[in-house]
């Protein structure tokens, strides 16, 4: 498609320039690719309720925000956040959700697209996908790279 | 029919020379022909009348970037009391999805935009700017009120938001935080877009009653940092048809049947009020209330239940899930890209348990896009959804059907809103 395909390499050479910077600056707290401590450390910096559901070979931690807004976040047997999910009215801190993808995410979602309910990113490292309408957002990233063995990206719910 | 700015013309001649033309429907007139293809409605396309504007599916305003699928209007805002102080604006998005007239800063001439008054806060008499938040980032602008024109329709003193108007570096990380900005026609694609949903605010009585959401913003004039604040409801950005003296119980959106092929440009009509009217009754349409919370309906697709569903112009593509669909990537988004169209059927279900079976075809979006690369209208493309739990109609299900929006609380002839009808 024209609208897609006429910006592909402008992007490219963006996300690599703003990668480069973000992994200079970005902070260690990260959620997604951070590991388990730091789930809780979003929990705190965004003022939510943590609860935990253990899955086998993975838990899911969801954290419920003041605004109502619902985070969760799969941690595998290794330690490693592999994907995180939200909901609610409000777009959580998807710099804290996201951590130091939140810049490549912003870089892709900064790519011209139709519209301002959904956005979906597909990248080798990355995938996110963004949607709803107002009062109803939701959201899901993941790190293909981060999967467990066997993990089916359809059970992140 | 409504007249199209000079600014729209030389868009669409730009686009025509710039595509070398190709197929298609025509351009600017629809001849009132199309008919609605769905149940709901009578036939024709609405003509020109008081309360009918003409909806045109484009390439959007200059400066605007892949663009497609998306629905505009021309609206005219004026000074609070003013009847010369006013400017017509062309390329605003209707957004069946959200809620309120947000207009770019930049389209805005000095004289109007430094005549529209900022809304402040109760008792602290402090600009407030919103936050906006979307599915692919964030607008940022001052809340501020206008008179609203659109054919004969008007709203006096609504609240507006001005988007990108105020000075880089005070958003909030609350708001920059969750994605992208959105605050010129670039980025955003549009000059504006006018919310006509079936909430009457934004965000509602959550907002006027606390905070922690992060819609609204005491942001002081000094340049002082900005903190949340409460804000009355009629304060709130508001579907403007609820402002309408007649014809503000909701919308319907009409546009013709197009090819499978997708077309260059549609053209359509989006008609305020239902029942109110003679051009705008509700016919054998099947009425499907949501929920009073969040608009969703329920739809069943192969077997599985989505409760969290819904019928959105502002939503480019259909989004849903379906494993058996196969998906592919195009400049790092994704799509379905069935080797051949699929024709799929879905049952809606609205929450009083009235229920409507279409049927609906999804096509091979990278050969769809590649075939007709200046092609602005498509009905058969979707992506996979973000929302396990959610079946998205966006603006390809509008196309061959006339799409009624009820607003919540609002009386019409099908019962009180919020509902869909089609």
């Amino acid at each position: 498609m024209t609208k897609i395909r006429r910006v592909g390499t402008v992007l490219a050479t963006a996300l690599g320039a703003v990668l480069l910077a973000g992994s200079v600056t970005l902070p260690a707290f990260a959620a997604l690719g951070g590991d388990a401590a730091s789930v809780d450390t979003d929990a705190a910096k965004m003022k939510g309720q943590a609860r935990a559901m253990a899955v086998s070979g993975y838990t899911v931690k969801e954290i419920t925000l003041p605004s109502g807004t619902v985070v969760r976040e799969y941690v595998s047997a290794e330690g490693k956040v592999f994907a995180v999910t939200w909901k609610g009215m409000s777009q959580p801190d998807l710099q804290q959700t996201l951590g130091t993808y939140f810049e490549q995410y912003k870089a892709a979602a900064t790519a011209p697209h139709a519209g301002h309910h959904h956005l979906t990113i597909h990248q080798p490292e990355l995938v996110v996908s963004s949607g709803g309408h107002m009062r109803a957002w939701s959201g899901r990233a993941y790190v293909p790279a981060l999967l467990p063995p066997s993990f089916s990206v359809d059970d992140i719910q | 029919m409504r007249k199209i700015s000079l600014f729209a013309l030389i868009q669409l001649v730009f686009v025509l020379s710039a595509c070398g033309g190709g197929g298609g429907s025509g351009s600017l007139s629809s001849g009132g022909a199309g008919g609605g293809g769905g149940g709901g409605g009578s036939g024709n396309i609405a003509g020109a009348g008081p309360n009918v504007a003409t909806i045109t599916v484009d390439a959007g305003p200059t400066g605007a970037v892949g663009v497609f699928n998306t629905p505009f209007i021309t609206v005219t805002i004026c000074a609070p009391n003013s009847t010369t102080n006013c400017q017509t604006i062309d390329h605003i998005e209707v957004d069946t999805g959200s809620y309120g007239l947000r207009i770019i800063s930049s389209v805005i001439n000095s004289t109007l935009l430094s005549a529209l008054p900022a809304e402040l806060t109760p008792g602290f008499t402090v600009p407030i700017v919103e936050c906006t938040m979307f599915g692919d980032g964030y607008s940022w602008g001052s809340m501020r009120t206008a008179d609203l024109t659109i054919s004969s329709e008007k709203a006096a003193g609504l609240p507006i938001q001005v988007i990108g108007d105020q000075p880089a570096g005070n958003v909030p990380t609350a708001c920059s935080n969750t994605g992208p900005a959105e605050n010129d026609v670039a980025s955003f694609g549009a000059n504006g877009i006018i919310g006509l949903g079936p909430f009457v605010q934004d965000c509602g009585s959550a907002c006027a009653n606390g905070t922690g959401f992060g819609f609204y913003w005491s942001c002081p004039s000094n340049g002082a940092a900005c903190t949340e604040t409460q804000v009355p409801v009629n304060m709130q950005a508001v579907n403007p048809v609820t402002l309408f003296a007649a014809d503000n119980n909701g919308v319907i959106v009409e546009m013709p049947s197009i090819a499978d092929a997708g077309v260059l440009t549609s053209t359509g009509a989006l008609v305020f009020g239902i029942g109110t009217q003679g051009n705008n009754s509700l016919g054998s349409a099947t009425v499907l209330t949501t929920d009073t919370s969040f608009g969703f309906i329920t739809v069943n697709y192969k077997n599985t239940s989505y409760a969290h569903s819904f019928i959105d112009s502002g939503s480019n593509l259909y989004y849903f899930n379906d494993a058996t669909l196969t998906t592919c990537t195009l400049s790092s988004q994704s799509f379905f890209c069935p080797t051949t169209q699929q024709s799929l059927t879905a049952t809606n279900i609205g929450a009083s348990n009235t229920q409507s079976t279409v049927t609906f075809k999804v096509a091979n979006a990278n050969s769809e896009f590649n075939n007709n690369p200046s092609f602005e209208a498509f009905g058969n493309v979707a992506a996979p959804s973000s929302d396990t739990q959610s079946f998205d109609f966006g603006m390809p299900f509008f196309y061959g059907r006339f799409v009624f929006t009820a607003v919540e609380g609002k009386n019409t002839s099908g019962g009180m809103g919020p509902y869909f009808a089609y």
